[in-house]
Protein backbone atom coordinates (compact mmCIF):
# COMPACT_ATOMS: atom_id res chain seq x y z
CA UNK A 1 0.00 0.00 0.00
CA UNK A 2 1.48 3.27 -0.80
CA UNK A 3 -0.42 5.61 1.00
CA UNK A 4 -3.37 4.82 3.85
CA UNK A 5 -6.87 4.86 2.17
CA UNK A 6 -8.93 6.42 4.98
CA UNK A 7 -12.55 6.88 4.27
CA UNK A 8 -14.81 8.34 7.24
CA UNK A 9 -18.45 7.14 6.99
CA UNK A 10 -20.66 10.01 8.41
CA UNK A 11 -24.06 9.39 8.91
CA UNK A 12 -25.98 13.13 8.99
CA UNK A 13 -29.78 13.15 10.32
CA UNK A 14 -31.25 15.79 9.07
CA UNK A 15 -34.88 16.73 9.99
CA UNK A 16 -36.77 18.36 7.86
CA UNK A 17 -40.20 20.28 8.39
CA UNK A 18 -42.41 20.17 4.71
CA UNK A 19 -45.80 20.05 5.42
CA UNK A 20 -45.19 16.78 7.36
CA UNK A 21 -42.45 16.44 9.53
CA UNK A 22 -40.33 13.75 7.54
CA UNK A 23 -36.74 11.89 8.66
CA UNK A 24 -34.08 12.05 6.14
CA UNK A 25 -30.88 9.83 5.96
CA UNK A 26 -28.29 11.22 4.06
CA UNK A 27 -24.65 8.92 3.95
CA UNK A 28 -21.74 11.22 2.77
CA UNK A 29 -18.20 9.60 2.06
CA UNK A 30 -15.50 12.15 2.40
CA UNK A 31 -11.88 11.14 2.35
CA UNK A 32 -8.63 12.67 2.37
CA UNK A 33 -7.33 11.72 -1.60
CA UNK A 34 -9.57 13.47 -2.96
CA UNK A 35 -7.98 16.80 -4.44
CA UNK A 36 -8.67 19.11 -7.32
CA UNK A 37 -5.85 19.64 -10.72
CA UNK A 38 -6.09 22.67 -12.07
CA UNK A 39 -4.09 22.00 -15.65
CA UNK A 40 -3.56 24.56 -18.92
CA UNK A 41 -1.60 24.23 -21.92
CA UNK A 42 -1.31 26.17 -25.39
CA UNK A 43 -1.13 29.74 -23.71
CA UNK A 44 0.98 31.09 -26.21
CA UNK A 45 2.26 34.08 -25.16
CA UNK A 46 -1.39 35.28 -24.39
CA UNK A 47 -1.22 37.80 -21.37
CA UNK A 48 -4.19 39.10 -21.96
CA UNK A 49 -6.43 39.34 -25.45
CA UNK A 50 -6.12 42.65 -27.52
CA UNK A 51 -9.36 44.15 -27.68
CA UNK B 1 -12.28 35.73 -23.11
CA UNK B 2 -8.97 34.89 -21.73
CA UNK B 3 -6.96 36.73 -19.01
CA UNK B 4 -4.35 35.87 -16.95
CA UNK B 5 -5.80 37.86 -13.91
CA UNK B 6 -9.67 35.63 -14.68
CA UNK B 7 -7.71 32.43 -14.22
CA UNK B 8 -6.03 33.21 -10.91
CA UNK B 9 -9.21 34.68 -9.42
CA UNK B 10 -11.28 31.14 -10.48
CA UNK B 11 -8.60 29.34 -9.12
CA UNK B 12 -8.84 31.02 -5.92
CA UNK B 13 -12.70 31.06 -5.51
CA UNK B 14 -12.97 27.50 -6.55
CA UNK B 15 -10.25 26.38 -3.96
CA UNK B 16 -11.82 28.12 -1.55
CA UNK B 17 -15.17 26.91 -2.08
CA UNK B 18 -14.34 23.26 -1.92
CA UNK B 19 -11.45 23.58 0.49
CA UNK B 20 -9.70 20.15 -1.18
CA UNK B 21 -5.77 20.25 -2.04
CA UNK B 22 -4.44 20.85 -5.61
CA UNK B 23 -2.11 21.01 -7.82
CA UNK B 24 -1.39 23.55 -10.48
CA UNK B 25 0.26 22.34 -13.90
CA UNK B 26 0.74 23.36 -17.33
CA UNK B 27 1.83 21.18 -20.36
CA UNK B 28 3.77 23.85 -21.97
CA UNK B 29 3.57 25.96 -25.06
CA UNK B 30 3.32 28.65 -22.25
CA UNK B 31 5.77 31.52 -23.66
CA UNK B 32 5.64 32.09 -27.14
CA UNK B 33 3.05 31.03 -30.46
CA UNK B 34 5.59 29.49 -32.76
CA UNK B 35 9.34 27.64 -32.37
CA UNK B 36 10.44 30.84 -33.51
CA UNK B 37 9.91 34.58 -33.33
CA UNK B 38 9.36 37.21 -35.76
CA UNK B 39 12.10 39.49 -35.29
CA UNK B 40 10.00 42.40 -35.22
CA UNK B 41 7.84 41.17 -32.49
CA UNK B 42 10.69 39.71 -30.62
CA UNK B 43 11.15 42.52 -27.72
CA UNK B 44 7.67 42.58 -27.00
CA UNK B 45 7.27 38.97 -27.12
CA UNK B 46 9.95 38.66 -24.68
CA UNK B 47 8.87 41.22 -22.16
CA UNK B 48 5.01 39.59 -22.36
CA UNK B 49 6.95 36.22 -21.68
CA UNK B 50 7.86 37.83 -18.57
CA UNK B 51 5.10 38.80 -17.81
CA UNK B 52 3.27 35.85 -18.05
CA UNK B 53 6.00 34.01 -15.86
CA UNK B 54 5.58 36.54 -13.27
CA UNK B 55 1.67 35.93 -12.81
CA UNK B 56 2.67 32.02 -13.20
CA UNK B 57 4.86 32.83 -9.96
CA UNK B 58 1.96 34.57 -8.11
CA UNK B 59 -1.20 32.25 -9.19
CA UNK B 60 1.20 29.38 -7.53
CA UNK B 61 1.70 27.16 -10.56
CA UNK B 62 3.53 23.90 -9.41
CA UNK B 63 5.04 22.66 -12.80
CA UNK B 64 5.13 23.93 -16.66
CA UNK B 65 6.24 21.71 -19.26
CA UNK B 66 9.13 22.74 -21.50
CA UNK B 67 7.84 22.48 -25.22
CA UNK B 68 9.25 23.71 -27.91
CA UNK B 69 7.44 27.17 -28.65
CA UNK B 70 8.83 28.06 -25.30
CA UNK B 71 12.22 27.87 -27.08
CA UNK B 72 11.99 29.78 -29.34
CA UNK B 73 13.57 32.88 -27.99
CA UNK B 74 16.56 30.76 -27.68
CA UNK B 75 18.22 28.39 -24.47
CA UNK B 76 19.68 31.62 -23.18
CA UNK B 77 16.68 33.84 -23.02
CA UNK B 78 14.92 30.67 -21.62
CA UNK B 79 17.18 29.95 -18.67
CA UNK B 80 16.48 33.31 -17.50
CA UNK B 81 12.91 32.92 -17.54
CA UNK B 82 13.60 29.43 -15.57
CA UNK B 83 15.85 31.41 -12.79
CA UNK B 84 12.83 34.14 -12.66
CA UNK B 85 10.54 31.17 -12.38
CA UNK B 86 9.17 30.09 -8.89
CA UNK B 87 7.66 26.67 -10.46
CA UNK B 88 9.60 24.04 -12.00
CA UNK B 89 9.64 24.00 -15.66
CA UNK B 90 10.44 19.99 -16.93
CA UNK B 91 12.07 18.58 -19.48
CA UNK B 92 13.32 14.80 -19.96
CA UNK B 93 14.46 14.78 -23.00
CA UNK B 94 16.12 17.99 -23.75
CA UNK B 95 19.39 17.28 -23.33
CA UNK B 96 23.12 18.39 -23.47
CA UNK B 97 23.87 17.53 -26.71
CA UNK B 98 27.54 16.53 -25.65
CA UNK B 99 26.53 14.28 -22.62
CA UNK B 100 23.26 14.05 -23.14
CA UNK B 101 22.40 14.40 -19.62
CA UNK B 102 19.14 16.80 -19.08
CA UNK B 103 19.59 20.75 -19.10
CA UNK B 104 17.14 21.07 -16.56
CA UNK B 105 14.71 19.60 -14.07
CA UNK B 106 13.15 16.11 -15.52
CA UNK B 107 10.25 15.31 -13.01
CA UNK B 108 9.25 16.82 -9.45
CA UNK B 109 7.38 14.76 -7.11
CA UNK B 110 4.60 17.10 -5.62
CA UNK B 111 2.46 16.32 -2.22
CA UNK B 112 -1.08 16.96 -2.82
CA UNK B 113 -3.14 16.18 0.06
CA UNK B 114 -2.33 12.44 1.48
CA UNK B 115 -0.71 12.21 -2.12
CA UNK B 116 2.62 11.88 -3.64
CA UNK B 117 1.91 13.11 -7.56
CA UNK B 118 5.23 12.58 -9.40
CA UNK B 119 5.43 15.00 -12.35
CA UNK B 120 7.56 14.50 -15.93
CA UNK B 121 7.68 16.73 -18.39
CA UNK B 122 8.63 15.87 -22.03
CA UNK B 123 9.35 17.68 -24.93
CA UNK B 124 8.21 17.40 -28.60
CA UNK B 125 11.03 17.10 -31.30
CA UNK B 126 10.66 19.81 -34.10
CA UNK B 127 10.78 19.33 -37.58
CA UNK B 128 11.94 21.90 -38.87
CA UNK B 129 15.82 21.80 -39.67
CA UNK B 130 16.11 25.75 -38.28
CA UNK B 131 15.13 24.58 -35.13
CA UNK B 132 17.58 21.53 -34.69
CA UNK B 133 20.50 23.74 -36.18
CA UNK B 134 19.82 26.47 -33.32
CA UNK B 135 19.45 24.37 -30.75
CA UNK B 136 22.62 22.14 -31.67
CA UNK B 137 24.39 25.94 -31.77
CA UNK B 138 23.25 25.94 -28.22
CA UNK B 139 24.90 22.81 -27.40
CA UNK B 140 21.19 21.11 -26.83
CA UNK B 141 19.28 18.31 -28.65
CA UNK B 142 15.88 16.87 -27.47
CA UNK B 143 15.80 12.70 -27.33
CA UNK B 144 12.79 10.91 -28.67
CA UNK B 145 10.56 10.05 -25.57
CA UNK B 146 10.89 6.00 -25.46
CA UNK B 147 15.19 7.04 -25.12
CA UNK B 148 14.30 8.83 -22.16
CA UNK B 149 11.23 7.39 -20.46
CA UNK B 150 11.79 4.12 -19.40
CA UNK B 151 14.21 4.27 -16.31
CA UNK B 152 12.17 7.99 -15.47
CA UNK B 153 8.65 6.41 -15.35
CA UNK B 154 9.79 3.67 -13.05
CA UNK B 155 11.62 5.95 -10.71
CA UNK B 156 9.17 8.25 -10.06
CA UNK B 157 6.19 5.22 -10.02
CA UNK B 158 8.25 4.33 -6.88
CA UNK B 159 8.56 7.17 -5.67
CA UNK B 160 5.03 8.40 -5.65
CA UNK B 161 1.61 7.36 -5.58
CA UNK B 162 0.29 8.79 -8.93
CA UNK B 163 2.27 9.34 -12.25
CA UNK B 164 1.51 12.95 -14.24
CA UNK B 165 3.17 13.05 -17.60
CA UNK B 166 2.81 16.97 -19.33
CA UNK B 167 3.66 15.51 -22.92
CA UNK B 168 4.30 18.17 -25.67
CA UNK B 169 4.06 15.35 -28.16
CA UNK B 170 0.66 14.87 -30.20
CA UNK B 171 -2.41 12.44 -29.05
CA UNK B 172 -1.11 9.86 -32.05
CA UNK B 173 2.40 9.54 -29.70
CA UNK B 174 0.56 9.97 -26.28
CA UNK B 175 -1.58 7.03 -26.81
CA UNK B 176 1.83 5.19 -27.97
CA UNK B 177 3.00 6.27 -24.62
CA UNK B 178 0.23 5.38 -22.68
CA UNK B 179 0.07 2.09 -23.85
CA UNK B 180 3.76 0.99 -23.17
CA UNK B 181 3.77 2.91 -19.95
CA UNK B 182 0.56 1.49 -17.27
CA UNK B 183 1.90 3.43 -14.41
CA UNK B 184 1.62 6.68 -16.04
CA UNK B 185 -1.82 7.63 -14.81
CA UNK B 186 -2.52 11.03 -16.57
CA UNK B 187 -1.04 13.12 -19.82
CA UNK B 188 -1.74 16.30 -20.52
CA UNK B 189 -0.62 17.41 -23.78
CA UNK B 190 0.17 20.78 -25.68
CA UNK B 191 1.01 21.98 -28.79
CA UNK B 192 -1.05 20.21 -31.13
CA UNK B 193 -4.95 20.26 -31.97
CA UNK B 194 -6.69 23.42 -31.00
CA UNK B 195 -9.29 22.31 -28.74
CA UNK B 196 -10.85 21.19 -25.59
CA UNK B 197 -10.20 17.58 -25.11
CA UNK B 198 -12.12 15.78 -22.87
CA UNK B 199 -10.21 12.84 -21.41
CA UNK B 200 -9.77 9.81 -22.83
CA UNK B 201 -8.63 6.61 -21.56
CA UNK B 202 -5.76 5.03 -22.99
CA UNK B 203 -5.28 1.47 -21.00
CA UNK B 204 -4.81 3.56 -17.70
CA UNK B 205 -3.98 6.41 -18.67
CA UNK B 206 -6.28 9.68 -19.26
CA UNK B 207 -4.96 11.98 -21.68
CA UNK B 208 -6.78 15.72 -22.49
CA UNK B 209 -5.88 18.96 -22.82
CA UNK B 210 -7.54 22.19 -23.03
CA UNK B 211 -8.48 25.06 -25.48
CA UNK B 212 -5.45 27.65 -26.57
CA UNK B 213 -4.28 30.88 -25.80
CA UNK B 214 -5.50 30.81 -22.22
CA UNK B 215 -9.41 30.97 -23.03
CA UNK B 216 -10.09 28.08 -20.69
CA UNK B 217 -8.72 26.68 -16.84
CA UNK B 218 -9.24 22.72 -16.86
CA UNK B 219 -10.39 21.12 -13.69
CA UNK B 220 -10.14 17.44 -12.58
CA UNK B 221 -11.84 16.70 -9.55
CA UNK B 222 -10.07 13.63 -8.28
CA UNK B 223 -10.59 10.95 -5.70
CA UNK B 224 -7.45 8.67 -5.64
CA UNK B 225 -7.84 5.45 -4.55
CA UNK B 226 -4.54 3.33 -3.69
CA UNK B 227 -5.79 1.00 -6.45
CA UNK B 228 -3.97 2.90 -9.06
CA UNK B 229 -6.50 2.20 -11.59
CA UNK B 230 -9.22 4.67 -13.00
CA UNK B 231 -13.09 3.29 -13.04
CA UNK B 232 -16.60 3.77 -12.44
CA UNK B 233 -17.41 3.54 -8.51
CA UNK B 234 -20.43 1.52 -8.89
CA UNK B 235 -20.64 0.44 -5.74
CA UNK B 236 -20.91 3.50 -3.96
CA UNK B 237 -22.55 5.23 -6.29
CA UNK B 238 -25.70 2.61 -6.54
CA UNK B 239 -25.60 2.80 -2.94
CA UNK B 240 -25.96 6.66 -2.95
CA UNK B 241 -28.44 6.35 -5.59
CA UNK B 242 -30.42 3.54 -3.48
CA UNK B 243 -30.06 5.65 -0.26
CA UNK B 244 -32.07 8.74 -1.94
CA UNK B 245 -34.90 6.17 -3.57
CA UNK B 246 -35.45 5.29 0.45
CA UNK B 247 -35.46 9.25 1.63
CA UNK B 248 -38.26 9.49 -0.57
CA UNK B 249 -40.20 6.05 0.60
CA UNK B 250 -39.96 7.51 3.39
CA UNK B 251 -41.24 10.68 2.88
CA UNK B 252 -44.61 8.82 1.37
CA UNK B 253 -44.45 6.37 4.27
CA UNK B 254 -44.93 9.90 6.73
CA UNK B 255 -47.47 11.17 4.42
CA UNK B 256 -49.52 7.97 4.52
CA UNK B 257 -49.31 8.49 8.46
CA UNK B 258 -50.46 11.93 9.15
CA UNK B 259 -53.33 11.23 6.68
CA UNK B 260 -54.77 7.93 7.97
CA UNK B 261 -54.91 6.02 11.24
CA UNK B 262 -53.21 2.78 12.34
CA UNK B 263 -56.48 0.91 11.42
CA UNK B 264 -57.00 2.56 8.27
CA UNK B 265 -53.93 2.11 7.03
CA UNK B 266 -54.22 -1.67 6.76
CA UNK B 267 -56.58 -1.29 4.13
CA UNK B 268 -54.33 1.01 2.17
CA UNK B 269 -52.91 -0.76 -1.00
CA UNK B 270 -50.58 2.34 -1.51
CA UNK B 271 -49.00 1.97 2.49
CA UNK B 272 -48.74 -1.93 2.00
CA UNK B 273 -46.83 -1.66 -1.37
CA UNK B 274 -44.35 0.81 -0.32
CA UNK B 275 -43.59 -1.56 2.99
CA UNK B 276 -42.97 -3.93 1.53
CA UNK B 277 -40.75 -2.29 -1.21
CA UNK B 278 -38.94 -0.43 2.02
CA UNK B 279 -38.27 -3.80 3.11
CA UNK B 280 -36.48 -5.09 -0.72
CA UNK B 281 -34.77 -2.10 -0.55
CA UNK B 282 -33.25 -2.28 3.25
CA UNK B 283 -31.78 -5.78 1.96
CA UNK B 284 -30.21 -4.14 -1.21
CA UNK B 285 -28.86 -1.29 0.81
CA UNK B 286 -27.17 -3.40 3.24
CA UNK B 287 -25.73 -5.97 0.53
CA UNK B 288 -24.41 -2.81 -0.90
CA UNK B 289 -22.59 -1.00 2.08
CA UNK B 290 -20.92 -4.66 2.94
CA UNK B 291 -19.97 -5.10 -0.97
CA UNK B 292 -18.61 -1.03 -0.33
CA UNK B 293 -16.75 -1.95 3.14
CA UNK B 294 -15.36 -5.44 1.50
CA UNK B 295 -13.56 -2.97 -1.58
CA UNK B 296 -12.34 -0.28 1.07
CA UNK B 297 -11.01 -2.94 3.20
CA UNK B 298 -9.05 -4.82 -0.09
CA UNK B 299 -7.91 -1.53 -1.90
CA UNK B 300 -9.53 -2.44 -4.69
CA UNK B 301 -11.56 0.89 -4.92
CA UNK B 302 -11.35 2.19 -8.47
CA UNK B 303 -9.99 5.93 -8.47
CA UNK B 304 -12.34 8.50 -10.06
CA UNK B 305 -12.75 11.76 -11.59
CA UNK B 306 -14.59 14.34 -12.75
CA UNK B 307 -13.53 17.05 -15.48
CA UNK B 308 -14.96 20.54 -16.43
CA UNK B 309 -13.59 23.29 -18.93
CA UNK B 310 -13.79 26.72 -17.52
CA UNK B 311 -14.37 29.24 -19.89
CA UNK B 312 -12.87 32.39 -18.84
CA UNK B 313 -15.05 35.30 -20.28
CA UNK B 314 -14.66 39.15 -19.96
CA UNK B 315 -17.26 39.21 -17.31
CA UNK B 316 -15.36 37.57 -14.22
CA UNK B 317 -13.87 39.10 -12.06
CA UNK B 318 -9.96 39.73 -12.13
CA UNK B 319 -7.32 38.83 -9.28
CA UNK B 320 -5.99 42.62 -8.49
CA UNK B 321 -2.41 41.39 -8.26
CA UNK B 322 -2.32 39.13 -11.51
CA UNK B 323 -4.34 41.67 -12.96
CA UNK B 324 -1.46 44.85 -11.95
CA UNK B 325 1.11 42.50 -13.32
CA UNK B 326 -0.48 42.33 -16.47
CA UNK B 327 -1.32 45.99 -16.87
CA UNK B 328 2.59 46.56 -16.25
CA UNK B 329 3.72 44.07 -18.53
CA UNK B 330 0.91 45.40 -21.25
CA UNK B 331 2.85 48.73 -20.35
CA UNK B 332 6.65 47.59 -21.14
CA UNK B 333 4.92 46.72 -24.84
CA UNK B 334 3.55 49.43 -25.19
CA UNK B 335 6.67 51.69 -24.47
CA UNK B 336 8.56 49.06 -26.48
CA UNK B 337 6.36 49.97 -29.57
CA UNK B 338 6.18 53.67 -29.39
CA UNK B 339 9.97 53.90 -28.67
CA UNK B 340 10.40 51.83 -31.90
CA UNK B 341 7.18 54.12 -33.76
CA UNK B 342 9.36 57.31 -33.07
CA UNK B 343 12.75 55.86 -34.15
CA UNK B 344 11.18 55.86 -37.35
CA UNK B 345 13.01 53.11 -38.35
CA UNK B 346 10.25 50.37 -38.34
CA UNK B 347 10.46 49.32 -41.78
CA UNK B 348 12.59 49.95 -45.03
CA UNK B 349 11.62 51.99 -48.08
CA UNK B 350 10.13 48.86 -50.01
CA UNK B 351 7.92 48.93 -47.41
CA UNK B 352 6.82 52.40 -47.77
CA UNK B 353 6.52 52.38 -51.64
CA UNK B 354 4.46 49.39 -50.80
CA UNK B 355 2.24 50.95 -48.17
CA UNK B 356 1.42 53.85 -51.26
CA UNK B 357 -0.29 51.59 -53.15
CA UNK B 358 -3.09 52.49 -50.28
CA UNK B 359 -5.35 55.32 -50.76
CA UNK B 360 -6.85 55.69 -47.60
CA UNK B 361 -10.44 55.39 -47.15
CA UNK B 362 -11.24 59.17 -47.73
CA UNK B 363 -9.97 58.98 -51.17
CA UNK B 364 -12.54 55.96 -51.77
CA UNK B 365 -15.21 58.47 -50.27
CA UNK B 366 -15.41 60.88 -53.09
CA UNK B 367 -17.03 58.47 -55.32
CA UNK B 368 -18.05 56.24 -52.76
CA UNK B 369 -19.78 58.39 -50.09
CA UNK B 370 -22.79 56.16 -49.33
CA UNK B 371 -20.35 52.88 -48.77
CA UNK B 372 -18.22 55.07 -46.57
CA UNK B 373 -20.93 56.31 -44.52
CA UNK B 374 -22.45 52.89 -43.67
CA UNK B 375 -19.13 51.40 -43.11
CA UNK B 376 -18.34 54.60 -40.35
CA UNK B 377 -20.80 52.97 -38.38
CA UNK B 378 -18.87 48.91 -38.58
CA UNK B 379 -16.78 47.83 -36.07
CA UNK B 380 -13.67 47.76 -38.62
CA UNK B 381 -14.16 51.82 -38.47
CA UNK B 382 -13.70 51.61 -34.94
CA UNK B 383 -10.86 48.70 -34.72
CA UNK B 384 -7.54 50.84 -33.56
CA UNK B 385 -9.46 53.09 -31.22
CA UNK B 386 -10.03 49.62 -29.33
CA UNK B 387 -6.36 49.06 -29.05
CA UNK B 388 -6.02 52.85 -27.80
CA UNK B 389 -8.72 52.54 -25.20
CA UNK B 390 -6.92 49.34 -24.22
CA UNK B 391 -3.03 50.56 -24.47
CA UNK B 392 -2.71 47.65 -26.69
CA UNK B 393 -2.15 50.54 -29.79
CA UNK B 394 1.78 50.16 -29.83
CA UNK B 395 1.20 46.35 -29.42
CA UNK B 396 2.75 44.79 -32.79
CA UNK B 397 0.48 41.21 -32.02
CA UNK B 398 -2.52 43.45 -32.45
CA UNK B 399 -2.25 45.92 -34.43
CA UNK B 400 -2.08 44.24 -37.68
CA UNK B 401 -5.33 43.30 -37.29
CA UNK B 402 -6.55 46.65 -36.26
CA UNK B 403 -5.22 48.54 -38.85
CA UNK B 404 -5.07 49.36 -42.81
CA UNK B 405 -1.52 47.71 -44.30
CA UNK B 406 0.08 46.08 -46.81
CA UNK B 407 0.05 42.52 -45.23
CA UNK B 408 2.54 41.57 -47.00
CA UNK B 409 5.10 43.70 -45.24
CA UNK B 410 6.89 43.73 -41.64
CA UNK B 411 4.34 43.93 -39.14
CA UNK B 412 6.40 47.06 -37.68
CA UNK B 413 4.84 49.02 -39.74
CA UNK B 414 2.09 49.38 -38.73
CA UNK B 415 3.34 51.57 -35.67
CA UNK B 416 4.23 54.59 -38.12
CA UNK B 417 0.61 54.80 -40.74
CA UNK B 418 -0.68 57.98 -40.71
CA UNK B 419 -4.57 58.16 -39.06
CA UNK B 420 -6.13 57.73 -42.28
CA UNK B 421 -4.57 53.86 -42.00
CA UNK B 422 -5.14 53.51 -38.51
CA UNK B 423 -8.45 51.86 -38.80
CA UNK B 424 -9.74 48.72 -40.98
CA UNK B 425 -10.54 50.71 -43.97
CA UNK B 426 -11.64 50.06 -47.38
CA UNK B 427 -8.87 48.77 -48.66
CA UNK B 428 -8.33 46.01 -45.91
CA UNK B 429 -10.92 44.03 -47.93
CA UNK B 430 -11.11 45.35 -51.14
CA UNK B 431 -7.76 45.69 -52.00
CA UNK B 432 -5.08 48.67 -52.99
CA UNK B 433 -6.62 51.46 -54.51
CA UNK B 434 -4.27 53.35 -55.68
CA UNK B 435 -4.68 52.13 -59.52
CA UNK B 436 -8.53 52.40 -59.47
CA UNK B 437 -8.42 56.08 -58.35
CA UNK B 438 -6.63 57.33 -61.28
CA UNK B 439 -8.87 54.82 -63.90
CA UNK B 440 -11.73 53.10 -62.13
CA UNK B 441 -13.80 51.83 -65.36
CA UNK B 442 -9.96 49.88 -66.32
CA UNK B 443 -8.91 48.75 -62.89
CA UNK B 444 -12.24 47.67 -61.09
CA UNK B 445 -11.86 46.79 -57.13
CA UNK B 446 -12.79 43.50 -56.17
CA UNK B 447 -16.49 44.42 -54.85
CA UNK B 448 -17.20 41.09 -52.45
CA UNK B 449 -13.53 40.03 -50.28
CA UNK B 450 -13.11 36.65 -50.48
CA UNK B 451 -12.99 34.39 -47.30
CA UNK B 452 -9.21 34.17 -47.13
CA UNK B 453 -9.29 38.05 -46.61
CA UNK B 454 -11.19 37.77 -43.65
CA UNK B 455 -9.54 34.62 -41.55
CA UNK B 456 -6.69 37.04 -42.06
CA UNK B 457 -7.50 38.34 -38.96
CA UNK B 458 -11.17 36.87 -38.09
CA UNK B 459 -8.81 33.14 -36.99
CA UNK B 460 -10.84 30.48 -35.07
CA UNK B 461 -8.27 31.86 -32.45
CA UNK B 462 -9.10 35.15 -32.15
CA UNK B 463 -13.29 34.79 -33.19
CA UNK B 464 -14.60 31.67 -33.05
CA UNK B 465 -17.88 32.59 -33.75
CA UNK B 466 -17.27 33.75 -37.22
CA UNK B 467 -19.07 32.39 -40.13
CA UNK B 468 -17.88 34.04 -43.47
CA UNK B 469 -21.22 33.62 -44.88
CA UNK B 470 -22.92 35.39 -41.65
CA UNK B 471 -20.52 38.01 -40.57
CA UNK B 472 -20.32 39.20 -43.99
CA UNK B 473 -23.40 40.97 -43.68
CA UNK B 474 -22.75 42.65 -40.82
CA UNK B 475 -19.55 44.64 -43.56
CA UNK B 476 -21.88 44.64 -46.73
CA UNK B 477 -21.96 48.33 -48.25
CA UNK B 478 -25.51 49.18 -49.27
CA UNK B 479 -26.12 49.32 -52.98
CA UNK B 480 -25.00 52.53 -54.02
CA UNK B 481 -27.81 55.10 -55.36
Amino acid sequence: MKFLLKITLLTVSIIMVYGDQVNVTANVISSDNEFMIFYSNDVRGEIEPCG
Amino acid sequence: MGGLSKKAEQIKSIFEKNNKPFLLIDAGSLLFKGEQLNSALAEQDKVTAEGIVSSYNTIGYDAVNIALFDLAAGLDFFKDIEKQSKFSWLSANLVNKTNNKPIFKTSIIKKVGSIDIGIIGLTAISNSRQVKNKLADENATILEWYEVLDPLVTEIDNKSDMVVLLSNYNFNINRKIANRFKSINIIIQSGTTASNKAPEKVENTLIFQTDKQGKILGLMNVNWSDSGTWGSDNTAKQLKNKKSEMDGINGRLSRFRARYSEEELKQQRGYINLQEYKVKLSKNINELETALNHQIAAGSIPSTYSNRFIALEVFMPDDPEVLKIVEETKDKVYQIGKRASKKGNTHSSGDEDSQKLLVGWQSCERCHSSHTKFWENTRHAKAYNTLVRKKQNYNLKCLPCHVTYDRAQSPSLTLTLEPEFQLVGCEACHGPGNKHIINPEENRMTTLPPEHICVRCHTSERDDSFLYQNDLKLIACPEEG
